[in-house]
């Protein structure tokens, strides 16, 4: 990958739910080994933008860009775009990882299975290759004595770490992650929060939408405020907490300290 | 009274020979009424209304009508059909003419009727998120329904799956009105050739019981096996 170009661009991204618009023309850019974080009030677009990145929600227009490769896409006739060529949505796909809100591990399939599903599938590689790569990273998350436990075995933040190695095992361009802390019970959001650090000090490059105001501060190379679809603030986080330029980022920020 | 045993007794032997054909329809016609269920399910929830409608349309007269008039329909009329056909001359013939081959139409068609309508509402009860993950790490749609939809929709509906294999044992019984002689046909000779009503039946529906008792107890482990990730 050319080292110049950004890891990801996000370009004038649109997207309307009947006729709602929900994203109104959004852009941004993450160079490798930068951490975006993203804040907004609920219902302010934050999990749509991250879910347009990949497409697991189509656009309706804008353009999506991994390392230099724009994802090439159409418009159908219901005025949405959609990837000319499958074969190249599953490849970029398969340098976003992504980690859901809900941790969306496969039921059916234990520790070992979920994280080696990608690589083996997807990626080609050999199980046993595979399989010493999912032991790594589950050292690294703090669970490798539990590669044979079915998910329904495991606390919310077990399962979240788990989450977290299955996009791993993908050797992402980027991470993107939607709250990944907010179905949590409090006791065990830090050490969900303990992983992402540690991505963060390896220079992952990620996209997080989050909550979690003092983690964003602490890792974030840039803070996005996204409000009403658009972005209102970007900067980096001092910029955007301790000087807040408008009432409604002063609004968003003092009903987070309230709360 | 110890004749009356006895009676049972000697009903065993043809009785026990006739099982395997009872097993045969059932396991047959349980497997086709998978398969062909597991597209009927699909093809309903494709979204496609040239699949939905005509799979919608099958299983809902399938389901409707009472198999005894299926099979009826089947081995009279298409038999009857088919008889005065082309198909008349084909090497086939000699097999499909025979009741056997009508009756595992007829119960495979019912159950996949059945088998659809048990796998479209598990495949529906699938969290999105799990799709969305297999969709979100590069899976094809292919590879989504074959290594994360349909595992999970079977785990959901096993058991459903199961004691429905156990109702169309007990159904295979009607085929008897179609010339089988299986468990039911053959009671139903034993009676006639021995004039007694109550010994055969009697004795009929024991084996039928050991049966589905055998049948239980083998597909208790398989459903284990296959939903171990719940719980546990
Ligand atoms: N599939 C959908 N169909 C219709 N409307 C949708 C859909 N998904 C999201 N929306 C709407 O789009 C708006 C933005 O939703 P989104 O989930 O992106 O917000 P969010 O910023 O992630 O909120 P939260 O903090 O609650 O997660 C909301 O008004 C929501 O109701
Ligand atoms: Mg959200």
């Amino acid at each position: 990958m050319d080292t110049n170009q950004p890891a990801l661009s996000v370009r004038d991204i649109h997207k309307q739910f009947g006729n709602t618009e929900v994203l109104r023309g959004v852009s941004f850019e993450a160079h490798s080994g930068d951490v975006v974080s993203i804040i907004g009030s609920s219902g302010s677009g934050k999990s749509t933008l991250l879910r347009c990145i990949n497409f697991l929600e189509s656009p309706n227009s804008g353009e999506i860009v991994v390392g230099g490769e724009a994802i090439r896409t159409r418009k159908d006739k219901t005025g949405s775009l959609v990837p000319v060529d499958k074969a190249q949505l599953r490849q970029m796909r398969a340098r976003l990882g992504m980690v859901f809100q809900n941790f969306n591990l496969w039921d059916h399939r234990t520790v070992m299975d979920n994280i080696i599903e990608g690589p083996v599938h997807i990626l080609k590689q050999s199980k046993k290759q595979a399989k010493e790569q999912a032991r790594a990273l589950l050292d690294k998350v703090g669970l490798f004595d539990k590669e044979d436990h079915y998910p329904s075995q495991l606390s919310g933040g077990q399962q979240q770490r788990v989450a977290i190695a299955r996009a791993l095992a993908m050797n992402p361009t980027v991470m993107l992650f939607d709250e990944p802390t907010s179905a949590l019970d409090p006791e065990l959001v830090s050490e969900v929060i303990t992983v992402i650090r540690q991505l963060a000090e390896e220079k992952r490059t990620m996209i997080m939408v989050t909550h979690e105001m003092a983690l964003a501060r602490e890792i974030s190379s840039k803070l996005i405020f996204l409000d009403q679809g658009l972005i209102h603030t970007q900067g980096s986080p001092a910029e955007v907490m301790d000087n807040p330029d408008s009432d409604r980022l002063r609004q968003f920020l003092g009903m987070l300290n309230a709360a | 009274m110890n004749d009356f045993v006895t009676n049972i007794v000697n009903c065993l032997p043809d009785l026990l020979a006739a099982a395997p054909l009872t097993l045969l329809l059932t396991l047959v016609a349980g497997v086709i009424g998978l398969v062909v269920g597991t597209f009927l399910a699909l093809a309903r929830l494709s979204g496609q209304p040239l699949l939905s409608l005509p799979a919608a349309a099958f299983m809902f007269v399938v389901r409707g009508t009472p198999l005894l008039v299926q099979l009826y329909l089947i081995y009279y009329g298409l038999g009857q059909y088919l008889g005065h056909s082309w198909v008349r001359q084909s090497f086939l013939w000699p097999y499909m003419r025979e009741g056997l081959t009508f009756a595992l139409f007829a119960y495979s068609m019912n159950q996949a009727a059945y088998n659809a309508e048990v796998l479209r509402g598990a495949l529906q009860s699938i969290s999105k998120g799990q799709i969305e993950a297999a969709q979100a790490i590069g899976m094809s749609g292919f590879q989504t329904l074959w290594r994360v939809r349909l595992p999970l929709a079977f785990g959901n509906c096993l058991p459903v799956l199961t004691s429905d294999i156990i109702i169309l044992l007990k159904s295979t019984a009607l085929a008897s009105t179609v010339t089988i002689l299986e468990l039911m046909g053959t009671a139903r000779v034993i009676q006639r050739q021995s004039l007694q009503v109550y010994e055969p039946l009697i004795a009929c529906g024991l084996v039928y019981f050991v049966v589905v008792v055998l049948l239980t107890a083998l597909m208790r482990p398989l459903e284990n096996r296959l939903t171990r990730y719940r719980k546990g």
